[in-house]
């Protein structure tokens, strides 16, 4: 471990409390200095901090008035001094703050709801109740996100608070705030660092982009169904880009530049994470799986990850050109107690691993100070660790075996024939005709069953409450016939008899006869005789009947086929009758 | 009438002449008779009683071996128990799982050949075993079904003593007669149907022409393989060989492979055919079978559509293309070859029931219900087992599930011992909460067909929901030995590992 990782001794510790899209490492400034830029969300009383430190020191704070959704940073200009935007999105408003300091706002604007059933039922109700009920309908029907937020915001209100709530809007027009749920960076037309970026923005049902150097909206823009959760951007946007965006329930997109539709792939379990690379994305579920698809959505493996993924971030080691998937998990010890571990993948194998003391929650991978490759980790008590990874540094990268998970193969659909299509017209144009038909000979045949059923009752050879069947054993000319019987019913059986019925012309059987002791529910027992094949003969005449009989009535007959046995011996006997007769 | 005249006034060996041309043996022998009746050292009339009487019951004996309980398990010739997959036939890899398992528990091929009901199991308990009805006895020798039938006729055929008595026989007088031995053999082996003798009067033939003829050698090496003595016949056909290429050869030789469960050599034996007889569809035949044999559907199938180019009417070919399709989820076009089938005269219970099969997959219900009459009023006992099966899975589609265990009780009727039945109309007791009973057909169909993973994994699954663990493991283990594979008795095995490490 030591030869790898250096561990930065923080004195004294530094807590924080923040999510995964709330950090960024970025040259604030344009010093060369790259600071970290964290949202401190605090123990939840206090309103939330925008804190940057440059190494371990605490250089600025900006206190924000909600809690933010997702930061990011971001060049607005092409001027020299190479000072960026840190971009803190919060509800519908993104603000962008430049030296610490306020630079622009940015704000989505809300839509204004007209002629839906909605808002008859806001003009219609008089009493703030009975609106509140139709309005609950409402929310059940159509669901919860596609009312607007005037409707949403009382459906959320304390009770006490409802009438004034009523009173204040109830005049107004409905209005629907579009919320921004994900924020990511889209290079321009340059890659290297310091180019001019877009945001693409995700809100509740949209993706769209916006130009930083104006403030605008740009055209392209992708629709999905499903809120949101993870957005990841790659390429320029001037040149060729694909957005991937991961929805809350588990649906995953990629849209690239000058299509409408993406591909798109659904994923059985909530997605913890996503990462896209240039031909390949890897996006961990909840379940603990790592899976990795192309950008067809064409799945590549599956790893099943040793514990429950808390948080997974890429990797990239410009000097080693080594890109690895780093997934922090929450272990489980035999003793019950939960601990950290921090995997790096390099493809589907296990390259590096981080025992931590507590499962860590954040994670975030980049050059910190002048520091090119840092590792900081925040851990589940707000702890902050930094390790950086020594010039020296080597991983094991030699291939093995890993533990790999089912990869559900491609289904081997056929293509679709022109007989197919042939047969989907005839349905089209005479599906009445054919339904007609179809229910007719039913009925026909139903009846054909049914009495076929009933003649094979009234013969009685079958019983519903006995299943027997019978086994040949030997080579022959002996053999053994053994006849399993069992109760299939809920009483026992008693005065069973089994009675073999044969050709005396070809066989000779030592006991015909077989009277069954009570047969028992549930348990097979069954009788054996032997039988000796005498003569050679027609095969219609070979076969022995078995018949169980229960007091008078035959409950059930069956025929044993008997093999013929080898026509050698008879010849043999041939000749000596022909030389007895000589 | 003047006919009548004419043909009366025609020679009496003329007469017999054409009736054996004619293919009216009957008549031809009674000419004979009264030929030899007059003069008994007539050669000539001699030789065609003897080749009338061959004809009469002669039969393509290329194809119709059937390999019987005591050859397969009692074979001196025994290949390694374990061969490496794909050498061997009895080790094929399953690779299509979707196809049913015949009762040897090979998956289902289009058509019914002598050997598809063979090559079973590696146990010779269970061979002898497995269930016996009208239906399904397995013979236990090869001396089987036709040869059976022949060693029949030549004794009814003996009224007034044997036609030529072998024993008796004066072996290298004949044997040295270039115009008689070659039908005096035929007649010993498939008249007669005396391998020993016929072998003897072989070794002596080919002796007597200094082992120059090509013929006798293929008539040693097949008495060599009725016998047996595999290796020999081996030796006898490659010599044979080297005389010339003979496409009977190298099927015989193909066969012996077979037999000797070597699979790859048949094959190889197979391709050299073919560079003498790039165009020969027995040959084509042949590879095909094979590769069924070895479970490797798509070169099969390959070879079959090859077959179809050179001989579009073969029906082998057409009913296994057509079983692959349906079995590739494309009904529709498997349909169009059995109703080509049908176009061409085949008319049996076994192809309307494929049809009604296919056009229900194929969503055309109006004329589902029509096949499957037709099938029932074709269908003899012991297929009629299986249309009602299938009439079963119809009206489980149509959700009519009273007719459906009506069928399935009509098929156990039929055939007490259907596996596949038992265990559908396990389930559908099951629907109906009849547990215990829907237990014990479990349990049956397990006895009556142990090949077939679904009533292991329905039974683990009751077990499981019964709170059976031990069973259901038992049971989720041996369905997984079947069908490696299937997931859902993975996800049981994963579950009851979790709960017995919890325990």
């Amino acid at each position: 471990m030591s030869s790898t990782w250096i561990d930065v001794e923080i004195n004294p510790p530094i807590n924080l409390q923040t999510y995964n899209c709330c950090m960024t490492l970025s040259d604030v400034h344009g010093d060369n200095d790259n600071k970290f830029v964290v949202v401190d969300f605090g123990s939840g009383t206090s309103n939330p901090q925008l804190k940057i430190f440059k190494g371990l020191k605490q250089t600025h704070v900006i206190y924000l008035n909600e809690k933010p959704s997702a930061i990011t940073t971001v060049y607005t200009d092409n001027s020299d001094q190479h000072i960026p935007c840190v971009a803190v999105v919060i509800k519908n408003e993104i603000y962008f703050y430049r030296n610490c300091k306020p630079y622009h706002k940015y704000s989505i604007q809300s839509t204004i709801i007209r002629d839906t059933e909605e808002c008859k039922l806001w003009q219609e109700s008089e009493d703030v109740f009975d609106l509140l009920k139709r309005l609950q309908v409402l929310s059940s029907t159509i669901g919860f996100v596609n009312l607007s937020t005037t409707s949403q915001q009382m459906l959320c209100l304390n009770e006490c608070h409802l009438i004034e709530y009523f009173e204040k809007y109830r005049k107004n027009n409905l209005v629907k705030q579009h919320t921004i749920t994900c924020v990511t960076e889209l290079k321009r037309n340059k890659s290297e660092v310091y180019g001019v970026s877009c945001l693409v923005i995700a809100t509740t049902d949209m993706i769209s982009i916006l130009d930083t150097e104006s403030f605008k909206i740009l055209p392209d823009k992708y629709e999905l169904q499903g809120e949101t959760a993870y957005m990841s951007a790659i390429g320029l946007y001037d040149v060729g880009y694909k957005i991937l965006v991961a929805t809350r329930t588990g649906r995953l997109y990629i849209f690239s530049k000058s299509s409408t539709s993406g591909f798109k792939v659904e994923t059985t379990h909530a997605i913890v994470s996503v990462i896209l690379r240039i031909d390949k994305f890897i996006c961990c579920t909840i379940d603990g799986l790592l899976q990795c698809y192309t950008l067809k959505c064409v799945s590549l493996w599956n790893v099943k990850l040793p514990g429950d993924p808390m948080s997974i971030v890429n990797m990239y080691v410009q000097s080693m050109s080594l890109e690895m998937t780093v997934v922090s998990c929450n272990v489980i010890n035999t003793d019950g107690h939960s601990k950290g571990l921090v995997l790096m993948y390099c493809g589907s194998t296990v390259i590096h691993k981080i025992p931590m003391p507590d499962p860590v929650t954040c994670i975030i991978f980049g050059r910190f100070g002048q520091e090119e490759n840092a590792l900081i980790m925040i851990t589940t008590n707000g702890k902050v660790d930094i390790k950086l990874l020594k010039r020296t540094a080597t991983f094991d990268l030699c291939v093995r075996p890993t533990l790999t998970a089912h990869v559900q193969g491609n289904l081997s659909i056929p293509k679709r024939s022109n007989v197919f299509i042939e047969q989907t017209l005839r349905e089209r144009e005479h599906c009445k005709e054919m339904h007609v038909r179809t229910q007719q000979t039913w009925q026909i045949l139903q009846m054909v069953v049914s009495n076929e059923r009933l003649n094979s009752i009234k013969q009685k050879i079958t019983s519903q409450f006995l299943h027997t069947s019978a086994q040949l054993l030997g080579l022959g000319p002996r053999f053994k016939i053994r006849f399993l019987l069992k109760n299939l019913g809920k009483d026992p059986l008693m005065g069973i008899n089994v009675a073999f019925l044969y050709n005396a012309q070809y066989h000779s059987i030592e006991s015909p006869r077989c009277r069954m002791p009570i047969i028992v529910p549930e348990t097979e027992i069954y009788c054996e005789t032997f039988v000796t094949c005498c003569t050679y003969g027609g095969s219609d005449e070979r076969a022995i009947d078995i018949v169980v009989s229960r007091g008078m009535n035959v409950i059930y007959r069956a025929k044993v086929n008997m093999p013929v046995y080898n026509i050698q011996t008879n010849n043999h006997n041939e000749e000596l009758n022909d030389i007895m007769s000589w | 009438m003047d006919d009548t005249k004419v043909i009366a006034s025609l020679d009496t060996f003329y007469s017999a002449c054409m009736d054996l041309r004619k293919h009216n043996y009957d008549r031809c022998i009674e000419s004979c008779t009264i030929i030899l009746s007059k003069n008994p050292y007539d050669q000539a009339a001699w030789a065609l009683k003897m080749r009338a009487l061959t004809e009469q019951l002669s039969i393509d004996d290329i194809e119709a071996e059937e390999e019987g309980i005591a050859d397969s398990y009692f074979n001196s010739d025994a290949i390694a128990e374990n061969a490496r997959v794909g050498t061997s036939l009895r080790t094929a890899q399953d690779t299509s799982n979707q196809r049913p398992r015949t009762v040897g528990g090979r998956p289902l091929s289009g058509i019914v050949r002598p050997s598809t009901s063979s090559a079973g199991g590696n146990n010779l308990q269970l061979a002898l075993k497995t269930p016996r009805t009208v239906g399904s006895s397995r013979p236990l020798t090869s001396q089987t079904a036709r040869n059976i039938r022949l060693g029949t006729a030549s004794m009814v055929s003996q009224i007034d003593g044997p036609f030529i008595n072998i024993s008796r026989l004066n072996f290298p007088k004949y044997a040295s007669d270039k115009q008689l031995s070659k039908l005096l053999f035929n007649y010993i082996y498939y008249q007669q149907n005396d391998i020993r003798n016929a072998l003897d009067f072989a070794v002596e033939a080919t002796k007597f022409c200094n082992f120059k003829d090509p013929w006798w050698k293929v008539q040693l090496g097949k008495c060599y393989v009725m016998l047996g003595l595999l290796r020999d016949g081996e030796a006898q056909f490659r010599s044979a060989l080297q005389h010339g290429p003979n496409i009977e050869v190298f099927l015989r030789l193909s066969r012996l492979f077979i037999r000797l469960d070597q699979p790859l050599s048949s094959l190889d034996i197979c391709q050299k055919a073919m560079s003498w007889f790039p165009h020969e569809v027995t040959l084509l035949i042949e590879i095909a079978r094979i590769f069924e044999g070895l479970n490797n559907i798509p070169m099969s199938v390959k070879y079959y559509r090859d077959i179809l180019e050179l001989d579009a009417t073969d029906m082998e070919s057409i009913a296994c293309i057509g079983l692959h399709h349906f079995y590739s989820d494309q009904p529709e076009v498997a349909l169009r070859y059995y109703r080509r089938l049908l176009q061409m005269g085949l008319y049996n219970a076994e192809l309307f029931n494929n049809l009604g099969l296919c056009s229900f997959y194929a969503q055309q219900f109006d004329v589902v219900t029509a096949c499957f009459e037709n099938a029932l009023r074709l269908a003899l006992d012991d297929n009629a087992a299986d249309v009602w099966y299938n009439i079963s899975h119809v009206a489980i589609g149509f959700g009519d599930l009273d007719i459906a265990e009506h069928s399935l009780h009509l098929t156990l009727s039929l055939n007490s011992s259907h596996g596949a039945a038992l265990n559908n109309l396990a389930v559908l007791q099951w629907r109906k909460n009849n547990v215990s009973q829907a237990e014990s057909l479990l349990n049956s169909a397990i006895a009556a067909e142990d090949h077939l993973y679904e009533p292991h994994y329905n039974r683990a699954l009751l077990a499981q929901e019964e709170g059976d663990h031990q069973t259901s493991y038992a049971m989720v283990k041996k369905s997984l030995s079947i069908y490696p594979n299937h997931y859902n008795s993975r996800d049981i095995l994963n579950e009851l590992k979790k709960y017995f490490s919890s325990l």
